[in-house]
């Protein structure tokens, strides 16, 4: 009954929650088959099998190994004989919120066709890491590995013990782990409860949409990424790794990698958000790009814009601009004028020096009078910094010294 | 006179209004529009003084030459080679003179791209290779240091706009 039960969730929610840490009962079965009763579950199951003789078969075409090992289980849940001995196991499997012991889901993987690959024991083992989702035996050991890193990270030993005993390759190797995590979820599955069971279901769910097929971050949502990564990172603090692999993702180092760049992109691209205007209800990285790129297309096309307007009152502004400049100039202290001066166009042309910059600015109100010229030639920058101040509205005396003194500008 | 005195006016309001342009994760300080404005006229008045008054059609020629130096000057002003794409501007413009400027080599970071991605590449990449033939210098960057580049380079540019808006509201004739 519990391990029927157990089979549909294995079935259902192919990632099985790998949390080591609390065992809590089981509080509600996958949605598809809400029974709480061993007998109801005993009953479900046996008209699943019944139903799922196909897949039985099929299954056990696979290979023989797999079989032998479905053959156990399943024969247990057959024969019913096997229940007392595994009852007290069954009755804290039961209690898992998070379905399958590994022995339901090695049986759920086994017996049914679940997404092509072979579903080992890395089915069973590898919920948050999203590895036991029907990696094939080919994979086994990278689940395994997860699966021990994950192990590492709850700090459980005894978890560490059954992985690392499973550790293997091949068939045989999942049997080993199969029987491994039977034994492991049997003893150390600590269930932070509803997060798990909510996890499951969420995971159970799309584990049956998806089939699990080779790639192993697909079968995941992202919205239970999200959601049950959260809450990984959240239950579990003591990992290794500072990057977390959430659950039902790949723990591969250059996933992980990976991860963290894509969302250092996401942030900045947050960041940009706030700055171009009118781009609140704009979601997703594409359609976001493109409005930044309009925007800043736009403002390349106005700065282009004033800039001829600008020069269409050029003419008007030579005095002004000079007058102003040599006011503003003016601000710099007076009887150090010129070393002033000197002193603000390198910085000018070199780096911008706010704090060098204030003080002028901030006495530009005040204009002055005095009758200034300044000549500076010779710096390295590309322009020269030529202030003129004269009362005289003649100009051109200036201009003429000007471009005496002026590096020609192509 | 008067139009100075609109114009200074005008340096101070934009004073208060200075952007707020710093970001707790990402660090995006801006200058002042001060600091633009005097970059930027003092450019102006370079230009003015090189070009006089003359001939009507070099309005264009002017005019491109306004904004090269508004673009100049701006990349002055927001932090001459603290920013890449002022840097890359600076030496463009340099380059366009004959001139060859020089900048601290700054250490640069390994840059790896991901060329293969498991998944199928979901990042519209043409959108960031638009992104890095806007934003001057990007053709190198990674893309999370061009969304940086970008920020700056959009607090500026806006800043420019402001600046320039003022200049022309004030200098223009009544």
């Amino acid at each position: 009954m519990d391990m029927s039960d157990k089979d549909e969730f294995a079935a259902k929610k192919m990632d099985l929650d790998w949390r080591i840490s609390v065992s809590n009962p089981i509080v509600s079965y996958p949605p598809e088959n809400p029974m709480p009763g061993p007998s109801q579950m005993m009953d479900s199951f046996r008209q699943n099998l019944w139903h799922d003789g196909g897949g039985f078969n099929v299954h056990t075409d696979r290979g023989t190994s797999s079989r032998g090992n479905v053959d156990r289980p399943v024969e247990m849940g057959w024969n019913m004989a096997q229940f007392p001995a595994d009852s007290g196991f069954i009755e804290r499997a039961a209690k898992f919120s998070f379905f399958g012991c590994g022995s339901f889901g090695e049986m759920m993987m086994n017996q049914q066709s679940l997404g092509g690959p072979q579903s080992t024991g890395l089915f069973v083992q590898d919920t948050q890491n999203q590895i036991g989702v029907a990696t094939g035996s080919n994979q086994v050991d990278g689940p395994l590995k997860d699966a021990t890193k994950v192990v590492k990270e709850n700090g459980s030993s005894n978890v560490s013990e059954d992985s690392q005993s499973s550790g293997g390759n091949g068939h045989d190797d999942a049997k080993c782990m199969e029987i491994s995590s039977k034994r492991f979820n049997a003893k150390k599955r600590k269930r932070t409860g509803k997060d798990s069971e909510h996890r499951g279901q969420q995971s159970g769910e799309e584990e049956e949409e998806d089939k699990n097929e080779k790639d192993e971050q697909s079968p995941n949502s992202n919205a239970n990424k999200t959601n049950s990564g959260k809450q990984a990172s959240d239950t579990l603090k003591d990992g290794y790794i500072h990057m977390r692999a959430r659950r039902g993702q790949a723990t591969n180092s250059h996933s992980l990698a990976e991860r963290v760049r894509r969302e250092k992109i996401s942030e900045r691209m947050k960041f940009l958000q706030d700055l171009v205007p009118g781009c609140d209800k704009v979601t997703g990285k594409a359609v976001m790009l493109d409005e930044i790129i309009n925007y800043v297309q736009s403002l390349q096309c106005q700065i282009e814009f004033l800039s001829m307007k600008l020069s269409a009152v050029n003419p008007v502004l030579d005095y002004n601009l000079e007058s102003l400049l040599a006011k503003d100039a003016l601000q710099v202290p007076a009887p150090i004028l010129p070393q002033d001066m000197s002193m603000l166009y390198p910085p000018l042309s070199h780096h911008s020096q706010k704090g060098f910059m204030q003080p002028n600015i901030s006495s530009m109100s005040i204009l002055n009078g005095g009758l200034i010229r300044q000549e500076r030639h010779g710096y390295e920058s590309d322009q020269h910094n030529v202030v003129h101040m004269n009362h005289e509205t003649d100009t051109a005396p200036n201009h003429e010294d000007a471009t005496a003194n002026r590096k020609v500008e192509p | 006179m008067s139009f100075i005195k609109v114009l200074i006016l005008k340096f101070s309001s934009l004073r208060t209004q200075t952007m707020a342009s710093s970001d707790k994760t990402i660090n995006t300080d801006v200058p002042e529009k001060d600091v633009f404005a005097i970059h930027f006229l003092q450019s102006l008045s370079n230009l003015t003084t090189q070009n006089p008054f003359n001939s009507p059609d070099t309005t264009n020629y002017r005019a491109r030459k306004i904004k090269k130096a508004a673009y100049v000057s701006m990349a002055k002003a927001a932090g001459g080679s603290s920013r890449l794409w002022s840097r890359a501007l600076l030496g463009r413009a340099a380059k366009e003179n004959n001139k060859i400027v020089r900048f601290a080599r700054r250490k640069r970071k390994v840059t790896w791209k991901i060329s293969s991605k498991r998944r199928s590449d979901q990042r519209a990449p043409e959108a960031t290779d638009r992104l890095r033939n806007l934003v001057p210098g990007g053709g190198t960057m990674e893309t999370s240091k061009l969304m940086e580049e970008t920020a700056h380079y959009i607090k500026c540019l806006s800043m420019q706009v402001k600046v320039m808006q003022c200049l022309v509201d004030g200098l223009s004739p009544k």
